[in-house]
């Protein structure tokens, strides 16, 4: 039939302010992945094979695993993120359980706890524990013991804090799903209600609970804060990266574990994208909600489980602000600020390269962020799935690696890029390529609710692209730009493992000033810094609600 | 101007969307495109509109070449299915939009804001948002922004759809006084039988990417060409020529010349009279009451016959009638 036709394909063309804003949207969200990601990144793993010269081999594989000390860091950080896994798989069930399910009284508090993590740095939770449990803490006060926090039980303990609230998070949303006919449908069938939760409601939730487990196992292996805090000598593979490298100048040994520790978690991001993606092919448009119910004999013990994690998860951050209001803890309890007179590490400096860093972060992120996800549909099939694939790459990577891969990419005096290094905007750069995947995932769900109809009206009423931005798709996408906007702010704000690398003698960032404090001994201080940052963060959230409440008003 | 359309053809992939379209569209006609869904008339709506590419054929304008325009400079009005206000401006606002991006001068602009409110009758609503207008409302001022421009070609991809009933009535009659007013040339994409014979000039029937027939809505109702048309637009029976033969041999009158099995007769359920004869061989098998017709299946010589009525009939299952066919239609299979 075809062959009858005379084929000659014919498209509108873009008018040359149109060509240049679709250049502009694809290009410079993509040149910037380029450069500071895909680049950083080959770099790493180019150093990790360079044997000498130009010539490429294992042997700095061979190296590593042969050496004792990158052995034991292994083992142990196996170790911790099994034991941090289970344990939170557990809790978390519990607490998401206890959440969706049943008609849970003081709510309020297990919110307070969620957010907390979100807040503060990932070492807060060592440096509350060290204030509780620690050499001189509260319990050996009290009691005398010769309590020790450091090693193995200390950050166990804070890696559970630390990583429980995102655990929750994804229960959560996995027991949501569920539909409620299937229980009716037992009920009536006579099953017995614990019947009920291992036939239906665990095995609904199984895709949930896998991907929890392999968030679990990637934040706490890959975490650096609570083990530089708490640590103590027992070693694990980011303490040990950033051992090599800071203190030895092992370059490529860093490279090489840099690149082991990728390994997790791209195989933990494959298996959880793969399974959320069947876990929604199964599931049912219209699904009607379980509603919660109430049984004693389950929800009194429950009860005191959920708040019993809350409130822990609350008392180790609140003991960091408290210890930092207090004149010698845990001896002379009495309040004072003299800890917030913070001279030593460049005193508040670094709060406010910080802050100068997470704007910036925050800003470039959005703009980039936004025009890539406006790009994304007027791309060509193949060219946008693999600008998919790059945006989300990042969230694979961690960022002790993507840090470690800035010092090879951009610690070179020869060249342009080399003018970064040491800048506080390479640091930008960083912690927004390191949050890259969240904030592109959220813009994308945004873009999803503009109407493709309206983009379509401003073109036929004469419209260029630039009207079609500013009249159909931002009055849609205001809301969802501000919520990227904070994340990319806040994570910034709190973020440690990148930036690590990528300070200088003149150049510090707020959560480096903890540990560094923390390390000089001044734990004090170093509570009373980090209350400053939590508190900075707090006041973005306030700012935030406000935001999207009038962003709310404004639509309606 | 006149908007001509040569041998469109269109492919995603594989499928074939469009399969050598022609039309011509007159300077005051109001066309529909009537299918199931499917069937191609959004996308032969959305080429038109300049939204969508093409693979081959031709498309002017008066003597321009379409093809290569851009959507936002052909100058056309568009209404979709789902209003598409913008939700942040205001009625008036949303009506002036084209004016604006047009740059005419705001004294302009309010002066046609105001007529054009005037025509769709709801000019005590000039400052109202969208979400605080009801469905008809709100398609009712999508229509006025899309006529803001004056536009060469008024499209319309199934504007009542997402009304209700007693709406969508109105909303028609609407449509079509303002169609005949300002004698802009109307494309409209609907898959509602009634609407496109209510509303249309003429009406194109499309079917897997093709036009099944091009015609006024008497023409398709009562001079059908094909077997899909006929089954698409009202109701018939469709009876196999070798039926014919046996059961109504008068009816073989005007039969095109061909196989058996390339032509069906086509009877519209009115054009089967039935009356009560106790010796006839009919039967009635089933009554559905509508109203103003009645509604019902007949048993008769070996096929099942639907017939109706207007009013109540009088009869009930299992009467015996005498049925008689008349002004049929040959459709090709």
């Amino acid at each position: 039939m075809s062959a009858l036709v005379e084929l000659k394909p014919r498209r509108p063309r873009l008018t040359a302010a149109d060509r240049l804003l679709l250049a502009v949207s694809i290009g410079v969200p993509l040149a910037g992945l380029a450069l500071f990601f895909l680049y950083p990144l080959a770099t790493i793993a180019a150093r990790s094979l360079s044997v000498g010269g130009n010539r490429l081999g294992f042997g700095n594989y061979l190296a590593v695993l042969s050496s004792p000390g990158i052995a034991i860091a292994t083992w142990n950080s196996l170790i911790l993120s099994l034991a941090t896994t289970a344990i939170c798989l557990v809790l978390g069930f519990a607490i998401a359980f206890a959440l969706q399910r049943t008609r849970l009284r003081g709510r309020g508090l297990v919110a307070v706890a969620l957010a907390l993590p979100m807040l503060a740095p990932s070492l807060v939770q060592g440096l509350g524990i060290l204030f509780i449990l620690g050499r001189n803490g509260l319990v050996h006060k009290w009691t005398g013991l010769p309590v020790d926090a450091y090693g193995f039980s200390g950050l166990l303990f804070s890696d559970v804090l630390y990583a429980l609230p995102q655990a929750v998070l994804i229960l959560e949303a996995a027991l949501r799903h569920s539909d409620a006919r299937y229980f009716d449908a037992a009920e009536v069938m006579g099953a017995s209600r614990l019947r009920q939760f291992f036939d239906i409601t665990l095995p609904n939730a199984r895709f949930g609970i896998l991907s929890a487990g392999f968030v679990v196992f990637t934040v706490t292996i890959t975490d650096f804060g609570n083990a530089a805090v708490i640590g103590g000598n027992f070693r694990v593979l980011a303490t040990e990266i950033y051992a090599q490298v800071s203190g030895q100048m092992n370059f490529a040994m860093g490279a090489v574990v840099g690149i082991l520790l990728l390994l997790p978690t791209v195989v933990a991001v494959v298996i959880e994208r793969v399974a959320t993606q069947r876990q929604f092919g199964g599931g049912s448009e219209s699904a009607i909600p379980v509603t919660p119910d109430s049984l004693p004999a389950r929800d009194v013990p429950l009860g005191f489980l959920v708040h019993g994690s809350a409130l822990t998860v609350i008392a180790v951050v609140a003991t960091v602000v408290f210890a930092s209001l207090v004149k010698l803890w845990p001896y002379n309890l009495s309040m004072t600020f003299k800890n917030y007179n913070i001279t030593v590490a460049g005193g508040y400096a670094p709060l406010a390269t910080t802050l100068e860093v997470s704007l910036f972060a925050a800003v470039a992120g959005v703009v980039l962020l936004f025009l890539l996800a406006f790009a994304m549909k007027r791309l060509p099939p193949k060219l946008a799935k693999a600008a998919y694939l790059a945006a989300v790459l990042p969230v694979g990577v961690p960022g002790m690696v993507l840090g470690l891969s800035y010092v090879f990419a951009f610690n070179l005096g020869d060249n342009l890029l080399g003018m970064l290094y040491g800048g506080s905007l390479l640091i930008a750069l960083c912690n927004f390529y390191h949050y890259h995947s969240q904030g592109f995932l959220t813009m994308m769900t945004g873009m999803r609710t503009v109407p493709p109809a309206l983009e379509e009206a401003v073109s036929c009423l004469g419209g260029g692209l630039a009207a079609v931005l500013k009249d159909a798709v931002l009055p849609f996408i205001g809301a969802t730009a501000v919520s990227v906007f904070f994340f990319l702010f806040m994570r910034s704000m709190v973020t440690l493992s990148a930036v690590i690398f990528l300070i200088t003698p003149n150049l510090s960032v707020a959560a480096v000033s903890v540990m560094r404090l923390d390390e000089a001994g001044f734990v004090s201080q170093a509570a009373a810094f980090s209350t400053c940052i939590m508190g900075t963060v707090l006041g973005a959230l306030v700012v935030m609600r406000l935001a999207l409440r009038r962003a709310a008003r404004g639509r309606a | 101007m006149h908007l001509s359309i040569r041998n469109l053809y269109k492919t995603f992939d594989d499928f074939v969307a469009l399969d050598r379209i022609s039309l011509d569209v007159g300077d005051h006609d109001f066309i529909c495109l009537l299918g199931p869904s499917g069937c191609g008339k959004t996308t032969l709506l959305r080429i038109i509109a300049g939204l969508m590419p093409f693979d081959g054929g031709a498309l002017t304008m008066g003597d321009t070449d379409l093809a290569a325009i851009p959507a936002r400079e052909r100058g056309f009005g568009i209404v979709f299915q789902s209003y598409s206000l913008f939700p942040n401006m205001t009625v008036a606002e949303n009506v002036a939009y084209g004016l604006k991006i047009r740059k005419e001068s705001s004294d302009a602009i309010q002066t046609r804001v105001e007529a054009l409110l005037e025509m769709i009758k709801l000019p005590h609503l000039a400052e109202r948002y969208p979400h605080q207008l009801s469905g008809g409302q709100q398609q009712r001022v999508a229509i006025a922004r899309a006529l803001a421009v004056d536009p060469a070609l008024l499209l319309l991809d199934e504007p009542l759809s997402a009304l209700d009933a007693r709406v969508r009535v109105e909303m028609r009659a609407e449509i079509r006084e303002v169609q005949r007013r300002l004698g802009i040339p109307t494309i409209m994409v609907t898959h509602d039988q009634e609407e496109a014979l209510s509303l249309a000039d003429t009406i194109v029937c499309m079917n897997q990417g093709r036009i099944e027939q091009t015609g006024t809505p008497e023409d398709l109702y009562l001079r059908p060409r094909t077997r899909f048309v006929a089954d698409f637009v009202g109701q018939s029976n469709l009876l196999p020529t070798a039926w014919v033969r046996e059961a109504c041999p008068e009816c073989l009158d005007g039969r095109p010349d061909g196989k058996d099995e390339a032509f069906e007769l086509c009877i519209r359920p009115e054009m089967v009279a039935l009356s009560r004869d106790e010796t006839a061989e009919g039967r009635v098998t089933d009554i559905s009451f509508l109203g103003n017709v009645t509604r019902l299946q007949v048993a008769w010589r070996g096929r099942a016959l639907a017939a109706e009525i207007s009013g109540p009939c009088g009869l009930r299952p299992g009467d015996a009638v005498a049925a008689a066919l008349s002004s049929g239609a040959w459709v090709r299979t």
